[in-house]
């Protein structure tokens, strides 16, 4: 009895275990692995538009601090190249492979050839072509470097742990089922196995929601960035969807047991009233009239009676 | 008096049947939490050194005469705290058109190499007039190697000096064909970064990516002050 019990209660805690784990991995597939979840937080927080214009800022510079107008660089920036460039580059990151962009500025050289050539009537000597060249060059890698997916870095560290997922998935599925097997082996009684059933779900449940206040609230991951960097508002969305998805699995965990515990109550009485209606019929079967027995056949009594 | 002594024992009963479900769930959330603090620390410190930063101002690229020999000035490690000791962050590397941009440490162990680039300790230092190889993993810190060009700008920026190399050549190389004999073939302030071929591996690989880059301009370290290896 004692073996069993603490069997139940071991195999319950493995089930517990087992069912927050996959709940964690759900959230984890649902949010931060997942290449459309990226996608859709870099539209919400216009990412794309705040990399143009930086990379456009910064280019405007460099045309400055080589005596070109800042306009020159306009028309080579826009905010749909960028953004294409950036969802082809993460989509890239996220196939295992590195991605690329457009030579945006491949006519630039060209053009301001053409600028200063009208502008002096003549041809650009070799000093002044190498140093629009280098101006280009420049151009290039501030382009190229902006439209890098964002925080690569950490987007790197995540995707080698993502490369292993699916072997932690049918780690924690076999692990259950092996406790599952192992608590119906030790408790034969089918309600006492319900009930451990149900004692792991609460559990998980509960695991799952404390694991989403824990990834909220105690880690610091707003700090994680510097606030300066353009992909700061992305990353703390992005990085706020995984708490927020644990914490939704829980609750409905949560929902799907209360829901499971009041159609188990309902149902018990219910079964409990149909019960008595079917067993008065049965309870009280109908009596036939008692036979009337056959009087008593009459025992002749004889007294001996001496003659006098 | 009996009844509310009933409903006590009622409220108490059940009470007693959510302690089991508690106890599994703090328990678990406790193990699911020590799994993910790895991967949070990890994510915390790319995350740090991620994102787009601009380029530094072509005035400098203008301005800068062509084939010059850069002066070489001399820099006394005891001044900026001495030689750099085994795990200790001393500086940061970036190439140019590159996502490669990290933390330096020196030693290139596992706990070095989890963080950031790492220096081998066997080599030298920039600065040392000796080779320097520093390497990182191509499943994190240095995953951008493949983009570098020939060509392009290599910044070692450490607490002593800036340094600067010129990436001149790549190769593919088996590890256990790489050694101490190669590296006294080489010219001296040759800077070597190297990391797992193919690129993205999560796991060790029998191949290394080097990347070769010729010095072009940082101080140099007092011959008397030199140490840490």
């Amino acid at each position: 009895m004692k073996t069993e019990k603490t069997v139940s209660v071991l195999m319950s805690g493995l089930l517990c275990l087992c069912a927050a784990a996959l709940g964690l991995m759900l959230a984890l597939e649902t949010t931060l692995f997942k290449q459309g979840y990226l996608a859709a937080k870099i539209e919400e927080t216009g990412y794309a538009a705040r990399v143009a214009d930086t990379v456009r800022a910064a280019c405007e510079g460099y045309a400055t601090d080589a005596g070109l107008g800042a306009a020159v660089v306009d028309a080579y920036v826009t905010q749909e190249q960028v953004r294409t460039d950036i969802f082809m580059n993460t989509d890239a990151h996220y196939r295992g492979g590195a991605g690329s962009s457009r030579a945006c500025f491949a006519g630039l050289t060209n053009q301001l050839e053409e600028i200063i050539t009208k502008e002096q009537g003549g041809a650009l000597s070799d000093e002044q072509r190498i140093q629009f060249s280098v101006f280009q060059i420049t151009c290039e890698g501030a382009y190229r470097d902006a439209v890098r997916p964002p925080f690569e870095m950490a987007l790197n560290v995540l995707l080698q742990y993502r490369a292993y997922r699916q072997w932690v998935w049918a780690a924690f599925l076999l692990l259950g089922a092996a406790a599952f097997y192992l608590l119906r082996k030790a408790v034969k009684d089918k309600t006492a196995c319900q009930s451990c059933l149900l004692k792991a779900a609460l559990g998980a449940a509960l695991s799952l929601l404390i694991v989403a206040a824990v990834l909220r609230w105690a880690l610091p991951y707003q700090s994680w960035m510097p606030k300066e960097n353009i992909a700061y508002p992305l990353f703390c969305r992005w990085w706020g969807g995984l708490p927020a998805a644990a914490a939704l699995y829980g609750g409905i965990l949560l929902l799907a047991l209360a829901a499971f515990q009041i159609w188990a109550v309902k149902h018990k009485k219910q079964g409990g009233e149909t019960a008595v209606i079917k067993e008065g019929p049965e309870a009280a079967p109908a009596r036939l009239p008692e036979e009337t027995p056959a009087p008593a056949a009459q025992k002749k009594t004889w007294t001996y009676r001496p003659e006098k | 008096m009996k009844n509310g002594m009933k409903n006590r024992n009622v409220i108490f009963s059940n009470w007693k049947k959510l302690l089991l479900p508690v106890a599994f769930g703090v328990c678990s959330a406790g193990l699911l939490t020590l799994a993910l603090l790895p991967v949070t620390a990890s994510v915390a410190a790319a995350a740090d050194t991620g994102g787009y930063h601009a380029a530094p101002s072509p005035e400098a690229l203008f301005l800068q005469p062509a084939e010059t020999e850069p002066d070489k000035e001399m820099v006394d490690l005891a001044d900026t705290g001495g030689a750099p000791q085994e795990g200790e962050l001393y500086g940061t590397v970036s190439v140019s058109g590159t996502a490669v941009a990290c933390n330096l440490y020196y030693g290139d162990s596992k706990a070095e190499l989890h963080a950031g680039a790492g220096t081998y300790m066997g080599a030298q230092i920039p600065g040392q007039n000796g080779v320097v190889l520093i390497g990182g993993h191509t499943s994190t810190y240095f995953r951008d190697l493949e983009s570098a060009q020939l060509g392009a700008d290599i910044t070692v920026l450490t607490r002593y000096g800036e340094y600067h190399y010129k990436i001149i050549d790549m190769q593919i190389v088996e590890a256990e064909h790489f050694g101490e004999a190669q590296l006294a073939e080489m010219p001296p302030e040759t800077l070597l970064l190297y990391s797992c071929y193919p690129f993205g591996q999560a796991l060790l690989t029998p191949y290394r990516y080097m990347i070769y880059g010729e010095y072009v301009s940082g101080p140099s370290v007092m011959a008397s002050t030199e140490g840490g290896t």
